[in-house]
């Protein structure tokens, strides 16, 4: 059973084709990343996984279920691009960490929901921060409140839509290497959507190349030796390792 | 005085807990749409010979059911779907209270409140309509937070968004009808919606702020209350006023308390 299956999948909004015949699987344990020009339906492919849109064409399943049936939210972990709510609002990190837990059936305690809130954010690396005002933070904080709150369920599949966008490269390093130890560790298969082709191709172990339709889908070492890299992202782009520095042209 | 001050007690309470979950979502104007259908509901209460306060709760609810449908289709935008219940609910209620010169209504009392009148029977009815208030929002909180700070991952999290708008747009409705008797139909959002700004400026946490707004609702209320009574002025008004003056001071503690906290030392 695949976590997460597309079969000839479209999304049109208002005439516009946002995805086109769609076709691929995401399996137990994979660590998914998928990467594209803007514009390329990325996030609209994310929302059409977790059941937020209704495909045009084609169907999404979930867990081998139906997005729309599907009821067992506690499998899955998802951290949108942004920050999503109202930051002058006065609600604390444990507050918005805690909504994650309406996903599981059972009710928890409030010390045992205090305990595993305080459990995540010290995995994300904010110990102590529980009282904290969600808005007083800074956005990569924010965001990795987001993350605390997608992680406090233990899911078996986490979505993220590029989740460090805003976070200082330190605190990056840190969550990539989070996210190696859950897949590699515990097996918690990632789909990943990230602008930051280098680092999303040394982590995965599988890449997916959208710009309407997915122009590839394989390894990412096969993606590196493929000619339709430039295809998808026009002949002037190169590569660059993080290490290496740019070479001028002059 | 004893009823009015039970009465007031269940309004100042009830008003901010439901007050805390329509204010972020920029869902203000729901309340005040939903008094000015609760008295059509009073008007057609009184054509067909019911209690008024039994006609403006069968009607609010109805409303606020049709309210969120329309919403949720798509068919109005969210404020288009207001006004059009907003003057509907007001044309009809005009049209119906013209008809009948000899229905025994105080127009005064329906428009800004009659507090200082409640009935034994208006007691046990706002009882009932705040216990299933505070009882449904007690049950629900955890989800009513999620959907709060955000319906996409609410979604997410498996919980069913389209139900719990419903849930709150009736709880709505239901807090618009107690707190139409104490303060009016066009005070009614004021109750619900100057407490929460108050909570919302002074405290650190959204379960705080929900305190601190029915703390503020309830001094607003007892301290309104009892200048009417001593001083012959309009209770719901005065009741309002107060939590006006009360939310004003916010301002400057507001502005105290970011200081202190990002004082260095």
């Amino acid at each position: 059973m695949s976590v997460v299956a597309l079969d000839h999948v479209g999304m049109s909004y208002d005439g516009v084709r946002a995805l086109e015949d769609i076709t691929f699987a995401i399996e137990r344990g994979d660590f998914m990343g998928i990467i594209g020009p803007n514009g390329s339906g990325k996030t609209t492919l994310l929302k059409l996984m977790l059941g937020l849109l209704v495909p045009t064409e084609g169907e999404v399943r979930l867990f081998d279920t139906a997005p729309s049936a599907f009821r067992a939210w506690h499998r899955i972990g998802y951290v949108p691009q942004r920050t999503v709510f109202d930051q002058s609002l006065p609600v604390r990190v444990d507050e918005v960490v805690g909504t994650g837990l309406v996903a599981t059936a059972t009710r928890w305690s409030r010390a045992a929901a205090r305990r595993r809130v305080s459990e995540v954010l010290q995995v994300v690396g904010l110990a102590g921060k529980e009282p904290s005002r969600v808005g007083a933070l800074s956005a990569g904080q924010q965001q990795r409140v987001l993350i605390a709150r997608a992680l406090v369920c233990n899911p078996e599949l986490l979505i993220l839509d590029e989740p460090t966008g805003g976070v200082d490269p330190e605190a990056q390093a840190a969550f990539h290497a989070l996210l190696q130890r859950l897949n590699s560790e515990q097996g918690v298969t990632l789909v990943l959507v990230s602008h930051d082709i280098g680092v999303v191709a040394r982590d995965v172990t599988r890449l997916a190349c959208l710009n309407r339709r997915v122009i590839f889908c394989g390894s990412p070492n096969a993606f590196f030796t493929d000619p339709r890299l430039s295809a998808l992202y026009g002949e002037a782009v190169r590569v660059v390792g993080h290490a290496a520095p740019c070479a001028h042209a002059g | 005085m004893r009823r009015a001050l039970i009465a007031g007690a269940i309004t100042a309470l009830i008003c901010p807990a439901i007050g805390v979950f329509l204010v972020p979502r920029r869902l203000s104007l729901v309340a005040d749409t939903l008094a000015h259908v609760a008295l059509a509901g009073v008007a057609i209460g009184l054509v067909v010979g019911v209690s008024p306060m039994v006609g403006a709760l069968v009607v609010t609810a109805a409303g606020a059911i049709g309210i969120e449908r329309l919403r949720v289709r798509g068919a109005l935008s969210g404020d288009a779907a207001l006004a059009v219940f907003l003057s509907g609910g007001l044309a009809l209620a005009v049209v119906l209270l013209g008809l009948g010169p000899g229905f025994n209504v105080d127009l005064f009392a329906i428009l800004f409140g009659g507090i200082l009148t409640v009935t034994v029977t208006d007691v046990w009815l706002i009882a009932g309509l705040g216990v299933v208030v505070a009882l449904t929002i007690g049950v629900l909180y955890p989800r009513l937070l999620a959907v709060t700070l955000s319906e996409e991952l609410a979604r997410t999290s498996g919980v069913p968004v389209t139900t719990l708008n419903l849930v709150i747009t009736v709880l709505t409705a239901l807090t618009t009808v107690i707190a139409m008797r104490m303060v009016g139909v066009l005070l009614v959002s004021a109750m619900i919606v100057i407490p929460t700004l108050a909570g919302f400026a002074l405290a650190a946490s959204f379960r705080g702020a929900l305190f601190v707004a029915m703390g503020i609702a309830l001094l607003s209320m007892a301290s309104g209350l009892v200048l009417a009574y001593y001083l012959g002025l309009a209770a719901g008004a005065s009741v309002v006023l107060i939590a006006l003056a009360l939310f004003a001071l916010t301002v400057p503690l507001r502005r105290l308390r970011a200081f202190v906290w990002t004082t260095p030392g």
